[in-house]
């Protein structure tokens, strides 16, 4: 039984925002987005309570407060910690990816140029996502 | 009676009458003869008389002095009977035996040692036969055991002729006996120390002719006979046949001729031979009684002394020059830190004289009370033998604050105390400036080095950003467009898509190259054939292309990222330009004493010989494809650089290339 996902982004590209809720309607699929222009903007609809996602995908370059800062301070967070966050970003670079792991990241996926392959790739994490036991709700 | 009777008878009277006037006549010449030589008796027994008397006297005389002589003579007396008792002995006899016939019995035959008795009875014999023994030695056993030398004067004594007791006079000639012996091994000693010497020697007599000399005179004169045969034989004549050992064979001669002459005595005159050695050579005339009785020559090798001391001063000038005129402040201190010696060097770096200098404490002229402890521990490191280097800071006399590094090590006397320090002073002011900013310079280029890295990936990420975002722009355009573009649209618009991907393979490729070496740690044990596995299995390979791996890769220290990079992409590199319909690409490794050499070939198009040096550059690639960016054999040479290694090739074109590479074994 697939579920529907309340899904955070957190990104600061317009074209990046309309481009996963783009796929996830070509996907045919049922899952909310909420955007979040960047980290500190999502740490306040959080904290508000505004919202209450399944996941939380995350690019790591943004103004402000950058995607690791963001996820350093959810990890330390005795209210959100918990939360699922999967790494959505153009970056390979390794020292990244070591530190997403090491602060605690559920995935990390990389965009690839081709939006056919974007598609493929949102659909699987999705997908697998939306049979998992989640805790939100 | 007849007248003839009475005739006869007359006549017979007559005879009888003249017979007796004869026979009176004769009577009394024989009287008086008689009485002559009576008279001739008396004068003579009267005189026999006198002699008597005189002869009674002076035999008693000379019993009497002879009597003194046996009882006060220093040397022991015995007389014994012909069985060897003792009947007769002075006291001097009775030390020598410790026997005293005072006390006991006294046979001479019980001091007799057993292998002595022969030769003891033989003499015995031989002084019953002749009357005397002289100087007859033996040895003997004293009564607590004590062996002693003795010798023996004897004579016997005779009664009737026959031989009826020996009187002898015994000497303790032991001592005598030990220190001949002594005397005798020390002559042996003394004449094999000549014939052995290290000095050539050489006695003459007074008339040239050579009496004594050694091996060591024959072989500094080069004569190939034995000492023993040049007895007797003439010095001048000896010598001519050596005279071409000299340096100056005609001015030598003469000083030796003018040393006999003079027979004066000299020491230590220096000679010099032919094959450069030096030799002192002394000469001592001999003289007896004030009499020439010859000369005694001899020569000592100093060859080496003289070269040694020669060297010796040389080397002493030498370092005494160095160390005055050298750039390294040099001074001696005593065991108070006081100064006794600074050379020129030092004056110029302190900017003190050497009268400031001397007698001072160098801690209290030139230390700044940072660092004044530091001498004093260093000072007690010298006591106890340590040397070591320390820097210092200092003020020079015109205020200067310097940076010495000083080397100081203890000095001592002959008998091995430490007396004080000798410190050898270099300015390091401008090297430890130039120190102080490599490191600075070193951090900031670590700095500068992550931002780099840092810029890369941001520049890398900026850029591709617009590009996936053309991508998709482009897409969702077709998609919301089916069916409304014509085909020339729909191949214009994936040629932009196809530009798009070039464009993001050179971002990655220029991020990839930059990421080459940093911060890469290459002590890993990586196994080349699991490499190659790995590769052959995940790279894209046509059916028609095989690898063959030669032989057994080697294990090598490194980073598996960069090794994996670099033969991905030179199989790659051989994979993309395989013309042939059965690709053959062949990997060989050769070990090195230092390196591992590498080769990968294959039957491709080939590479002329013009481009060898231009495809290891970056940018530049000879097949423009979307799949060439031109990075790819760059980054190869970038890791090969950070392994030691060297990279070439030997390409045919038309018939295959092979790269060659070394990488340094870890």
């Amino acid at each position: 039984m697939k579920k529907n996902l309340n899904i955070l982004l957190v990104e600061d590209n317009f074209i990046e925002i309309v481009k996963l809720k783009r796929a996830i309607s070509h996907l045919e699929m049922d899952h909310e987005v909420v955007e979040a222009e960047n980290g500190e903007i999502a740490l306040e609809l959080l904290r508000d309570g505004q919202i209450n996602p399944d996941i939380i995908l995350l690019d790591l370059n943004m103004p402000k407060m950058n995607g690791l800062e963001f996820l350093a301070i959810v990890r330390n967070d005795d209210e959100l910690r918990h939360l699922p966050i999967i790494v959505l970003t153009t970056s390979n670079n390794s020292l990244d990816l070591m530190e997403a792991y090491k602060l605690g990241v559920s995935g990390y996926i990389i965009k690839p140029l081709k939006y056919d392959d974007y598609i493929e790739k949102i659909g699987h994490t999705l997908s697998y996502w939306s049979v998992n036991e989640l805790i939100a709700n | 009676m007849s007248k003839s009777e009475v005739e006869i008878l007359k006549e017979a009277l007559e005879r009888e009458k003249a017979a007796r006037l004869r026979e009176r006549a004769s009577r009394k010449a024989a009287e008086k003869i008689l009485e002559d030589k009576s008279r001739e008796l008396y004068h003579l027994s009267n005189k026999l008389k006198e002699t008597n008397l005189e002869l009674e006297k002076l035999l008693d005389e000379k019993s009497i002095e002879l009597k003194g002589i046996y009882d006060n003579i220093n040397d022991a007396y015995v007389v014994i009977d012909l069985g060897g008792n003792v009947l007769k002995m002075n006291d001097m006899a009775a030390e020598i035996f410790e026997y005293d016939i005072n006390f006991e019995e006294f046979n001479v035959n019980d001091t007799l040692l057993e292998d002595q008795i022969e030769a003891t009875y033989e003499s015995f014999e031989k002084l019953m036969t002749k009357g005397s023994l002289n100087n007859f030695e033996s040895q003997i056993r004293t009564k607590t055991g004590k062996i002693k030398w003795v010798q023996i004067n004897a004579s016997a004594i005779f009664e009737n002729g026959q031989p009826i007791a020996a009187q002898g006079i015994i000497r303790d000639v032991t001592q005598e006996k030990k220190s001949r012996q002594l005397l005798r091994a020390s002559e042996s000693r003394l004449s094999n120390l000549i014939l052995n010497l290290h000095s050539g020697i050489l006695l003459e007599d007074e008339k040239g002719n050579i009496v004594l000399t050694n091996n060591r005179f024959c072989e500094i004169f080069d004569i190939p006979s034995k000492p023993e045969e040049l007895i007797g034989v003439s010095c001048a004549r000896q010598l001519r046949y050596s005279k071409d050992i000299f340096l100056d064979p005609t001015s030598e001669f003469s000083k030796m001729k003018d040393l006999i002459t003079t027979k004066v005595q000299i020491t230590a005159e220096e000679v010099i031979f032919k094959d450069g050695s030096i030799y002192e050579r002394d000469f001592i005339p001999i003289f007896s009684d004030g009499e020439h009785k010859g000369n005694l020559w001899s020569y000592r090798d100093v060859t080496l002394r003289r070269k040694y001391r020669k060297s010796l001063e040389k080397e002493r000038a030498k370092y005494s020059n160095i160390i005055a005129n050298m750039n390294l402040g040099l001074i001696e201190v005593d065991n108070d830190d006081r100064i006794l010696f600074a050379n020129q060097g030092f004056c110029e770096m302190s900017g003190y004289t050497q009268e400031d200098l001397l007698g001072n404490r160098g801690k209290d002229v030139f230390l700044t009370e940072a660092d004044k402890h530091i001498i004093d521990e260093q000072n007690k490191d010298r006591l106890t033998g340590k040397s070591n280097s320390f820097e210092l800071r200092v003020k020079t006399k015109n205020g200067d604050n310097r940076t010495w590094l000083v080397s100081g090590a203890p000095n001592y006397n002959i008998q091995g105390d430490v007396i004080g320090s000798i410190g050898i002073h270099l300015d390091i002011t401008e090297i430890k400036s130039l120190q102080e900013q490599k490191e600075i310079i070193l951090k900031q280029l670590e700095q500068s080095n992550k931002e780099l890295h840092e810029y890369a990936h941001i520049v890398s990420h900026d850029l591709k950003s617009p590009l996936r975002s053309i991508d998709a722009l482009v897409s969702w355009i077709k998609e919301d467009n089916k069916d409304k573009f014509d085909d020339l649209t729909m191949e214009n618009f994936s040629l932009v898509e196809k530009t798009l991907e070039t464009m993001e393979m050179l971002i990655s490729d220029v991020l990839r190259y930059s990421k080459v070496g940093f911060n890469k740690s290459r002590n890993k044990a990586v196994n080349l054939n699991d490499v190659i596995q790995r590769l052959v299995d995940a790279l894209y390979i046509p059916n028609h292309i095989s690898v063959e791996v030669q032989k057994n890769l080697p294990t090598l220290r490194g980073n598996k990222t960069e090794l994996l990079q670099l033969f991905q992409n030179l199989i790659s590199n051989a994979v993309k330009f395989i013309d042939k319909p059965d690709g053959l690409i062949k990997i060989d490794c050769a070990e090195l004493e230092n390196h591992y050499q590498f080769s990968i070939a294959d039957n491709g198009i080939g590479i002329a010989e013009k481009y060898h040096d231009k495809i290891f550059q970056i940018f530049h690639s000879l097949k423009k494809s979307k799949e060439s960016t031109g990075i790819g054999l760059s980054i190869v040479k970038k890791i090969i650089d950070n392994y030691d290694g060297k990279i070439w090739l030997e390409s045919q074109p038309g018939e295959g290339t092979t790269f060659f590479f070394t990488l340094k074994k870890g």
